[in-house]
Parts: structure tokens; sequence; C-alpha cells
């Protein structure tokens, strides 16, 4: 009978040493996985929100089609309307708390957080400096949490790379006229047909 | 009872035991799956990341290739250049079609671009499309890598210059804007610069691009594949029906003989792998869909062999003007529209062009560019268009270069 109650004791005092070791390295472990997954989660929010926006940006032009020195958005171009932007520099010291889509349609993802862009003409051959004039542009977004939490997100864009390309595949030229005569009567009728036809690759 | 307690007191030993076994495995789990989801939001970000830097360095590599008219010589086939750029860091390799990248200047070339961060590596390849100027070789009427050769009695007439990298021999009558002494750009001895032209393999490039016609639904008379009773616009195949937006298709010969003749080809054409010449015959009507498009691109030697009348659609039985493919912004569905035998736009053939069997009334409305001699055995019209202004593809200097759209592709980092 003595036996067995102090078999009890025994058992009951190493189990429960058991469960307390067990739970307290479950958890404190959890602790840590769950701060790490949210600063990943952080993490992958400034990531889709940062490299959406370096997109955005290096699908504009490489400098403003009307006025190619311009370094500043122009008339017409509205800060708060980034349809109308047409070239990179547009961006250029632009911040924005909870920015919307570049279509204007909100951005849940991007609620509370602070945006701020910034472009930089560089050299190709030292893209460590900044360079005015340079073939190439430094393109900067920094996305800050709403608990302050501060991510930064670069690119280059060449000013005949391959975004420019794609910027300009929209824009058409008169390929072809074609200018025909129609007799009626006595009197000769010109008429005039012009096409656009897409630029080629 | 003694033996109850003692079974009781082992059961709360187990029971304990097991819930503290449950209750950690499922702490565990929990752990394990945060932690997995976890590292697979940081893979994807850092793929993400490494994506746009990868982008980076192809964009870095353009325009430091345009920076260096000399790039190849400054550079080495398949040799890595590394920079440090942000958190990470990009090289840039080339790889030329033929291993060597300063033997020819329009030998055509590849990028390879990787991308390096914490351990993490990203590849992209891309084909180099020249970017300069445009090659000098489309600032005349007649250009050839070789001689320029007009027999005696035979007459030549060009309303621009006519040039050549070799010697230029006319022997009949030769008309041209200026004197031909004061036009030609022949004789290195002479100290004039050579021309520039196409790499041989650049139509090539309009492949991606085109659409094949296969050559076994042509109709073969006595070995040679014929080309007649045809139209072929970004709009009209009258052979298959199958049509490219662009208008550019092309005929892979398969080292059989091939004539086109009797046809409306409103489009660019890119013919290889023949036996022997192309030849082109009867009446033909032939014109580039776009003004910055060559009309007609060969890899091999091509005969000009075109009679002197015009494509006469009732002679032929054939509408060559549908309503999908207007001629000068008419369309019909009579056969009774005639149009003139002649060729506009850019015709090139990477080996030589003779000129046998046409006659002056066939005219060539552009440039006839030859990367080998052109012979001309039979009476040749050309008048110069200037395509300088929009070069095809494939017709600029490599002094700078772009990227071809539609070859960027990842791959595994060599």
């Amino acid at each position: 009978m003595k036996r067995s109650c102090g078999f009890r004791l025994l058992e009951t005092t190493f189990a429960t040493l058991l469960v307390s070791l067990l739970l307290v390295t479950s958890l404190s472990s959890l602790a840590i996985v769950i701060r790490t997954a949210d600063e990943n989660g952080q993490a992958t929010t400034a990531n889709n929100i940062g490299l959406s926006m370096l997109a955005e940006i290096a699908s504009r032009a490489f400098s403003d089609p009307e006025d190619p020195a311009a370094s500043v958005r122009q008339d017409g171009e509205p800060s708060d309307d980034r349809t109308q932007w047409d070239d990179c520099d547009d961006y250029h010291y632009w911040s924005k708390l909870s920015p919307k889509r570049s279509d204007g349609s909100i951005w849940p993802e991007a609620d509370e957080w602070k945006t701020l862009a910034a472009t930089y003409e560089i050299d190709a051959s030292d893209i460590s400096q900044g360079s005015s004039g340079g073939n190439c542009r430094h393109l900067i977004v920094g996305e800050k949490s709403p608990t302050g939490k501060q991510f930064v997100f670069t690119a280059i864009k060449a000013e005949k790379g391959i975004g420019s390309q794609l910027a300009a595949k929209g824009a058409s030229h008169v390929a072809k006229a074609d200018i025909h005569a129609v007799r009626s009567g006595t009197v000769t009728q010109l008429s005039a047909q012009l096409t656009t036809d897409q630029v080629q690759p | 009872m003694s033996n109850a307690k003692r079974q009781r007191s082992g059961g709360i030993y187990i029971v304990v035991v097991m819930v503290s076994l449950l209750v950690a495995a499922l702490a565990m789990t929990a752990v394990t799956a945060a932690h997995s989801l976890s590292k697979s939001m940081n893979e994807r970000n850092t793929f993400q990341q490494l994506e746009s830097l990868g982008m980076s360095g192809l964009e870095w590599a353009v325009a430091t290739l345009s920076e260096d008219a000399d790039w190849r010589r400054q550079y080495e086939n398949d040799t890595p250049y590394e920079v440090a750029y942000g958190n990470g860091r990009f090289s840039l390799r080339l790889l030329d079609s033929d291993g060597a990248l300063d033997d020819e200047p329009q030998d055509p070339a590849d990028i390879i671009v990787t991308a390096h961060r914490d351990g993490n590596y990203y590849s992209l390849r891309a084909t180099l499309l020249p970017a300069g100027p445009p090659l000098a070789c489309l600032e005349h009427g007649v250009a050839t890598a070789g001689d320029f050769t007009v027999d005696a009695l035979i007459g030549c007439s060009c309303d621009a210059s006519a040039a050549a990298n070799g010697d230029i021999e006319i022997n009949g009558d030769c008309y041209a804007a200026g004197s031909v002494s004061g036009n030609y750009f022949g004789d290195p001895d002479q100290g004039e610069n050579e021309l520039e032209f196409p790499s041989p393999s650049s139509p090539y490039y309009y492949l991606a691009y085109g659409t094949e016609i296969d050559l076994t639904d042509l109709p073969n008379a006595a070995g040679t594949y014929v080309l007649d009773y045809f139209l072929l616009s970004a709009n009209d195949n009258t052979l298959t029906g199958e049509v490219n937006p662009r208008g550019i298709c092309f005929i892979d010969c398969g080292g059989q003989r091939l004539d086109i003749g009797n046809c409306r080809l409103d489009c660019t054409l890119v013919v290889f792998n023949m036996n022997g010449s192309l030849h082109l015959t009867n009446s033909i009507h032939w014109a580039p869909p776009n003004a910055n498009q060559p009309a007609l691109l060969v890899v091999g030697d091509l005969s000009l062999r075109m009679g002197a009348g015009s494509l006469n659609e009732s002679n032929v039985q054939f509408n060559f003007n549908p309503s999908t493919t207007p001629y000068l912004g008419r369309s019909d569905r009579t056969q009774q529209t005639i149009y003139p035998s002649e060729l506009q736009g850019l015709v090139y053939a990477t080996g030589d062009i003779d000129t046998g069997g046409l006659t002056a009334n066939a005219h060539l409305w552009g440039s006839l560019i030859a990367g080998g001699d052109i012979n001309g055995t039979s009476k040749f019209a050309v008048q110069h268009r200037d395509q300088t202004v929009a070069p095809p593809m494939g017709f600029r200097s490599f002094s700078q270069v772009r990227i071809m759209p539609g070859t960027v592709r990842r791959i595994p980092t060599p």
C-alpha cells in the first residue's frame, strides 16, 4: 500500500515535470514562430506592394515623351492621379499613406502602409552613383508598415531596355497611306485613307 | 483492493504521459506548420526579389553594352562579369553563336544575367538584337558584300548609288543618280571603308514571329516545288488559310528547289535551305506589310527571272485583291485587276543574286542587297527607297543592343 502511494507521488511529479518541460519548450518555440510568421507576413505584404510599385514605375517611359528633359511632373499630371503619369520621374519624391492601385481602385493590402518612391539617373558604368544624363534609372520604393517596420526595394531601368520597349509597344505610327482616285462623271474625287500600324518588335 | 489501487496508479501515469505527448505533438505540429508556412512565404519573397534583381541585371547589361560600341572586343565569350547592386550582385555573360565575340560584328549573340543574393541564384537568358544606326548597305539601291558585275550589252539602271565591298565592273550601260565612279564604294584599295552587311543568320530572327508554309503543301513539277497562283498577306493565305498577323512567313525548303511566280505577296517571306537558287519567275507583285519590314530574305542564292508582263488576274484566273487585302485601297471580286510586276521594299540574299531573265520592266522599288555577288546578266532596274528611317530587324549595327522581344526566359544557373 505504501509502495503504491509513493509510486503515485513519484509518477505524478515526473509526469508534471514532463508536461511542463514539453509545454514550455513548445510554447517558447510557438512564440518564436508566431513572431517570425508576423515578420514574414509584413515582409510579404511589403514585397507585394513594393514590387508592384516598382513594376508600375518600370512600365512607364524612361523620360517624358513630350519633354524628355523634364525631371518633374508636368501640367496635366496631377499628383493624386497616377493614371496620368507617363514617365518614371513622375514618381520622384512621391509618398502616399494607404496607396491605391494605379487604376485608382482600393488596395486593401496596402491599408495603413506608407509608400515612398524616388528615381535617380545613373550611368551603367557606375551604378553606385547618381549621374545626370545617365542611360539608366535607379528606381527606389520604400514601404513602411503600420507598426513602423521599413522595407526598401530597388530596380534598374535602362533607357533602351525591355521596359522601354514595352512602353513604346503601345505607340503606333503611320506606316502606309493609300490614296486613290474615284471618277464620278467629270469630277475626280480624291480620298485618302491613313492606316496606322503597330510598331513591329 | 491492493491490485485495484496498483492498476489505478499505473493508469494515471499512462494517461498523463499520453496527454503530455498529445499536447506536445499538437504543439510541435503547429510549430512545424507555422514554420513551414513562414519558410514558404520567405522563399516566395526571396524568389520575387531575385526575379526583380535579375530583370534589373538585364536592364543594366543592355545599358552597359549599348554604352560601348566596342563591346565585342571588351568582353570575352562565355565569361561572367559581375557587379554589386543593392543587397545582391548580378553577373553578365555573353554567348556568341560561333563562340567568338569579336570575329564578326553582326554575329547573333545571347546574354545570360545571373542575379545572386544570400546564396540564392536566378538566371535569365535572352537574345540580343542590333539596335545601333542603320547598316550602311541600306543607303544604296544596290549593295553587295562581294562583286557587282553587269555583263556587256546589259543595262542596269539605279536611281541611287550602287556599292560593293569588292569590285564594280560595268561592261554595259549603267545609269545612276550621279556618275558611277563618283558613287561607288568599291575597291578597298581606293581607300573607301567597307560597308557593313547583316549577318547571314539575320533572316532567322524572323522565324520567331513567322508562320511556316509547309513545302509539301505546294505543287511539285518535275522535282521543283512551285508557289504560284497565290495570295499571301497578313489577312490572306490562299494556300492553307493560316495567316500571320504581322505578315511574316517562312519556307524551309528542306534541300528542295523552289520557284515563286504569278503571285501577289503582301508579306515578309523568309526562304532557306534550298537546293540551288530561289527563282522568282513570271509575274509577281510583292510588297512588305509594313515600311519597317523587308519583302524577301533568302538564306542562299536568289535568281530574279521575272518576266516583263504585268500580273494580270484575267490571265491567271485569280482574284488577288479580296476585301481582306485591298490593292491601293481597292478590293473587288473580279479577276480583272492588273498589277505591275515588281518588288517593293528590301530584298536580301545571304549568297549571290543574279538577274538572268529579268527585264527592265520588272522593277525593284527598294534595295537589292547581297551577302555574296550580284551578277547583272540581264536588264534590271532599281529605284531606291530609303529604309534607313525605319530599318528592318537585323539591319542595324550591333554597336548598340536591345533585347529581342519574347526571348527572355529563366534558365538553370550556369
